[in-house]
């Protein structure tokens, strides 16, 4: 519906400038199909990208900048414990999609948001303990490392969205 | 040399836009349409308490008894009042002893489908919930095990009990799984908004379709009252001047965005004149959309959904006018005889 919605707005000043190219062939070379593909391309790229830095883009969320620390300082850089794997799950809106990994002790998994919305993730572990994953504004990536004791099952659940629930089991 | 120019020029331009198609398909997973919004076919039931008509007519019966407060004055159903809409229309409802509470009550319409329950989420179920406004000092003020023995002591009760569960034995699990029961049954009648996503394009007005249109776009509404319920289960902090930490005090103060956080509240069968907000602090739609235009407290955990917008006044006239549309009138309720 919003590439619709896009395509229309682009098409009306397209043909606009169309007629005036038309009407005015001594001084204007005429604009082959080519280059009004070209143009409605480079339109509709300008067009996204406007809707992307206000509505998704994770910069123009500056509030979170200045409170929460970056992926880096999180650790997400830390080198993988030797023979750990890393593994890749994601966040679509209010769902941990479905895996097919099979994870084990000291592997990473990494959680991308792909929703447009904010989450807090965290892990419940077996015993209770509970260890918060971060804030993550939208296209963030979180990670969290499997203990090297891990046993049992671990329930990834979100603060702000109690509807999001995975449960993962961990068997070494 | 002229031809392939435009054919690389064509190419070009049909690559970019693909590109774009695929960048905008993948927007388009977060756009709402009004499909977004249709009515569910049945209400959900865990399978620990699958709903039965017999559970629902006794947690019917003990919804509306005010045997289950310590002085005998007050059921569930003095602050969830069928005629107001299963709330109770004050800014902050009064306990049994006359206690006020700080917060709003809110309306248990729908509550079938809530994954976390009372403003803070602090119940992750029905039956967790129903024992808390008995046990709670300022509302019903009383203890399980003495509205068990109430309850036991009459008569009446037993064959209520006995329908719902196959002998006359009353205790705690019961109880709850009754209260919850008839809660769930308690769903908001079909509404004009509700024809209108079904089809029916005259049920709503064309000032509603485009309060519709600002709801999903421009005033982004429907970035947190979402579903059919106009809901996302979930906890924001909208920058209200407060000192009620709200979920902030049930999760490790860490998470910076449930500070001062409240469960985003159904938009359905709304009260026209409020009370809205966690605090009862508005008291018309007007007021509360003016609140999200300009965003709230800027701090540290306001949710980072309240991105400020501007409505004109027609257009504010046609939000308010569809959210007109999602009230489906009061539930018709024969209410229950009391057991002697």
């Amino acid at each position: 519906m919003r590439i619709k919605k896009i395509e229309d707005i682009v098409a009306k000043p397209i043909t606009g400038l169309l007629g005036v190219v038309n009407t005015n062939q001594a001084s204007v070379p005429r604009l082959q199909f080519c280059d009004v593909i070209l143009i409605a391309a480079m339109t509709l790229s300008v067009c996204t990208s406007a809707y992307s830095a206000t509505e998704h883009h994770p910069a123009v969320h500056d509030s979170s900048e200045k409170v929460y620390p970056s992926r880096a300082e999180q650790g997400v850089v830390t080198p993988l414990a030797p023979g750990a794997k890393l593994h890749k799950m994601t966040l679509s809106h209010h769902e941990l999609e479905a895996w097919s990994f099979v994870p084990k002790r000291k592997d990473r998994i990494e959680i991308e948001n792909r929703s447009n919305i904010t989450h807090a993730l965290y892990v419940t572990y077996p015993d209770g303990t509970v260890v918060n994953l971060e804030i993550q504004i939208p296209g963030d990536i979180v990670s969290w490392t499997v203990p090297d004791d891990a046993e049992g099952e671990y329930v990834f659940r979100c603060w702000i969205h109690p509807v999001i629930r995975a449960n993962m089991m961990i068997d070494e | 040399m002229k031809m392939r120019t435009r054919l690389g020029t064509c190419l070009m331009g049909l690559i970019l836009i693909m590109n774009m198609a695929v960048t905008c398909v993948s927007h388009a997973g977060d756009i709402v349409s009004k499909n977004d919004y249709r009515r569910p076919e049945g209400i959900p039931s865990p399978s620990s308490n699958p709903l039965t008509e017999e559970k629902a007519n006794l947690g019917k019966t003990l919804f509306f008894d005010t045997r289950l407060s310590r002085n005998n004055s007050m059921s569930c159903a003095t602050c969830h009042a069928p005629d107001k809409r299963w709330s109770d229309g004050r800014l902050r409802p009064l306990g049994s002893e006359r206690v006020a509470n700080a917060r709003r009550t809110p309306t248990v319409l729908n509550s079938a489908w809530l994954s976390a329950l009372m403003w803070d989420g602090r119940a992750g179920s029905l039956e967790a919930q129903a024992v808390l406004p008995i046990t709670t000092q300022h509302e019903m003020n009383f203890d399980l095990p003495s509205v068990v023995a109430r309850l036991e002591s009459i008569q009446g009760y037993r064959p209520l009990f006995t329908q719902a569960f196959g002998d006359v034995s009353v205790n705690k699990k019961r109880i709850t799984e009754a209260l919850a029961s008839f809660e769930r049954t308690l769903v908001s009648n079909t509404s004009p908004f509700d024809r209108w996503v079904t089809g029916d394009e005259s049920a709503i007005s064309e000032r509603s379709k485009r309060g519709f249109k600002l709801f999903t776009g421009k005033a982004q509404c429907a970035s947190c009252h979402k579903s059919w319920r106009f809901t996302d289960d979930s906890f924001h902090d909208i920058g209200l001047r407060t000192d009620d930490l709200g979920r902030g005090a049930k999760v490790p103060p860490e998470v910076t965005l449930m500070q001062y956080a409240f469960k985003t509240p159904s938009l359905r069968d709304l009260p026209i004149n409020g009370p809205y907000m966690h605090d009862g602090s508005m008291s018309s739609l007007e007021e509360t959309i003016k609140h999200y235009e300009k965003g709230g407290i800027d701090r540290k955990s306001r949710s980072l959904e309240m991105k400020p917008f501007e409505l004109t006044e027609v257009e504010m006239l046609s939000l308010i006018e569809f959210v007109e549309t999602l009230d489906g009138g009061p539930l018709r309720v024969d209410y229950p005889k009391m057991p002697e």
